[in-house]
């Protein structure tokens, strides 16, 4: 037994970080597999990247403004290392140096990833994430498989009530480029959208001395969340990157449409990703009471020609600990069953073991008490134990 | 209640004029007070909950979405530095974070001599932090929880950073203001989820105060 104020340092451990203890891990475990299940029925392949990467590497995906939230170390021959943050970079490294075979690759990840964050309120720095990768496709085809694919994997682990919120990082990119501003105005802007600022929003513009023509067309096209018909009018006011942007949403949203999925995509073009690498849709999924998205994703295009290869790239990841807070029942594990022999009948032990192997074969969790016990021992253990008992007295007596 | 939305309103010289605004918006706020032990009160008509708390602690119910709306002012959410949505200015509860110093450490010309060594007693820690790092300046930041015009005139700290609605204590205690770090008012701020979730009640309620804040003479 361990008492709670036990041995002062040797019981913490590092900010941010959790112990998994039964049933939560377990809970975690069939989470992540059942999740895994669902999306191999789309034909992808699970793959698995070790947990320290370059840090030279794994700073191509973090955003270059502003301190990187990795966990870093030294390697012997002095190179830094870093933990992984998420998994589309080192998927992307696999892809530029060594992936067998040929484009489109189909890969899915259920995996741990650490990120160096502040420690506020209910953040971890180490999280469980269950994600995809489509490299090689573009087009709304491919935006689209793996936006079915979210949906329908959270609604087979029996999650319901969800919003994905599908934004275009066209749209931020082609109001940017309309606007002649130094950078440091522009990187302002971008992290007001990301922040939904509206106020310090509305107070750049109002300083930057845009009309106010600009200015209200600016603020609408990202501030209000948008029906489909909003949409399809919107295409038609505006030309050039933002129109194509606007297009592929909507060419997205139709294939959705079909696998009878778009009820749960809400258009809002502020959405926007705290990752550099994104060039065109992306999404965020929020779910009722928790404060933070479920999980997201987007296309990247761009980033793996850092890695050698010119591959357009879509994907998404699962916050596993935020699904687990926001399902109601969780899929727990059988209750053992505690196996002891009867005291007063003498059971031999290979008898009680073979019992119990066989037990075993049928699926049954089985824990085997090879010292004898009588009738209120035994009970008195399975209650202890938390497992349901199965007092042998021989095959007949237990009527075999 | 699935629709139901929980509003959080601040204790103190924000109360009333959030309560106004929300009356005016059609709501049922007639029991509310943040003078009554209760915290939790209904409007169940409106489908709405109105929780009262401390002002710094709003943001941390917005965020982790205990609340999904919250009115607050900028000052508790630039030092929460909370992740949520700010989505309006409402115009009251007007006041400025300033750096403040002795009227009599300053030059004959009004000018404060910077040198190494300063310190500067807040509130704000977070805010003076980021203040200083912008300007390119370096200091010691004491974090006090009140009352910090006092810090200069017993030796504690050179400097202050405080909010400043009225500028009277500042000249109770013969101290000038410097610079004016950020000016603040009240906002309205938005879950993240709940953004989403319950956008169409959230928006209703935007355009609502809106229109009100239009309507309203201007005031200070």
């Amino acid at each position: 037994m361990c008492l709670l104020n036990g041995n002062g340092n040797n019981c913490k451990i590092p900010a941010g970080m959790r112990d998994w203890l039964p049933p939560e891990a377990g809970e975690k475990r069939a989470l992540i597999n059942s999740l895994l299940k669902n999306i191999a029925l789309w034909g992808y392949q699970e793959l698995s990247t070790p947990l320290l990467e370059y840090y030279q590497v794994l700073s191509k995906g973090e955003a270059t403004s502003g301190p990187d939230n990795l966990y870093k170390l030294i390697e012997r021959d002095g190179s830094i290392l870093a933990l992984r943050p998420e998994m589309t970079i080192p998927i992307a490294r696999i892809i530029g140096c060594k992936m067998p075979g040929n484009p489109p690759w189909r890969l899915m990840y259920g995996e741990e990833v650490f990120r160096y964050e502040l420690v506020q309120a209910g953040r971890q720095r180490g999280f469980s994430q269950v994600g995809v990768e489509l490299i090689g496709e573009k087009g709304p085809e491919a935006d689209s498989e793996v936006l079915a694919m979210a949906i329908s994997s959270l609604k087979c682990i029996g999650l319901d009530k969800f919003t994905v919120s599908l934004g275009h990082m066209g749209v931020l990119n082609g109001l940017l480029d309309s606007l002649s501003w130094e950078k440091p105005l522009l990187d302002e802007l971008r992290n007001l959208i990301l922040e939904k600022d509206f106020v310090g929003l509305h107070q750049l513009l109002d300083s930057a001395g845009l009309d106010d023509y600009q200015k209200v067309g600016m603020l609408d096209l990202l501030t209000q969340p948008l029906s489909a018909t909003d949409l399809k009018e919107l295409i038609s006011r505006f030309s050039g990157e933002i129109q194509a942007a606007l297009l592929e949403i909507s060419n997205v949203i139709e294939v959705l449409d079909i696998y009878g999925l778009s009820k749960y995509i809400q258009v809002d073009l502020s959405t926007l990703r705290s990752q550099d690498y994104y060039t065109g849709m992306v999404f965020e999924i929020y779910t009722a009471g928790i404060g933070y998205p479920i999980g997201g994703g987007g296309r990247y295009d761009n980033l793996l020609c850092q890695f050698g290869h010119d591959y357009p790239a879509t994907g998404f990841a699962l916050g596993i600990e935020r699904l687990l807070l926001s399902l109601p029942q969780k899929s727990g594990q059988m209750k053992p069953i505690l196996l002891v022999g009867d005291i007063t009948k003498d059971i031999e032990r290979p008898e009680l073991i073979n019992k119990a192997n066989s037990l075993r074969t049928e699926g049954k969790p089985i824990i085997l008490e090879l010292k004898q016990l009588t009738k209120e021992q035994a009970e008195k253990l399975a209650i202890e134990i938390e497992a349901d008992l199965l007092f042998w007295q021989g095959r007949k007596e237990n009527g075999e | 209640m699935e629709n139901k939305l929980t509003i959080a309103l601040p204790k103190g010289k924000l109360f009333q004029p959030t309560v106004d605004l929300l009356s005016n918006c059609g709501m049922n706020t007639q029991e509310l007070s943040d003078k009554a032990r209760t915290l939790v009160f209904e409007d169940v008509q409106n489908k709405v909950q109105f929780i009262v708390c401390r002002p710094t602690d709003i943001p941390i119910y917005v965020e982790h979405g205990a609340a999904d709306l919250g009115i607050v002012g900028k000052d508790s959410i630039i030092e929460a530095g909370k992740n949520l949505y700010e989505l309006l200015d409402l115009k009251f509860g007007q006041c400025s974070f300033v750096l403040a110093a002795p009227r009599k450490q300053l030059s004959s010309e009004g000018e404060y001599p910077w040198k190494q060594g300063l310190r500067i007693a807040t509130k704000f820690p977070t805010l003076a932090k980021d203040y200083l790092q912008k300007k390119g300046l370096q200091a010691e930041i004491i974090k006090l929880h009140g009352n910090v015009e006092l810090a200069p005139r017993v030796g504690l700290a050179e400097l202050i950073v405080d909010l400043v609605s009225t500028g009277k204590t500042l000249l109770e205690n013969d101290l000038v203001p410097l610079e004016e770090i950020v000016h603040a008012s009240a906002r309205l701020i938005v879950n993240r989820a709940s953004y989403r979730l319950k956008a169409e009640r959230i928006n209703k309620l935007l355009f609502e105060i809106k229109v009100n804040l239009k309507n309203e003479p201007k005031q200070d």
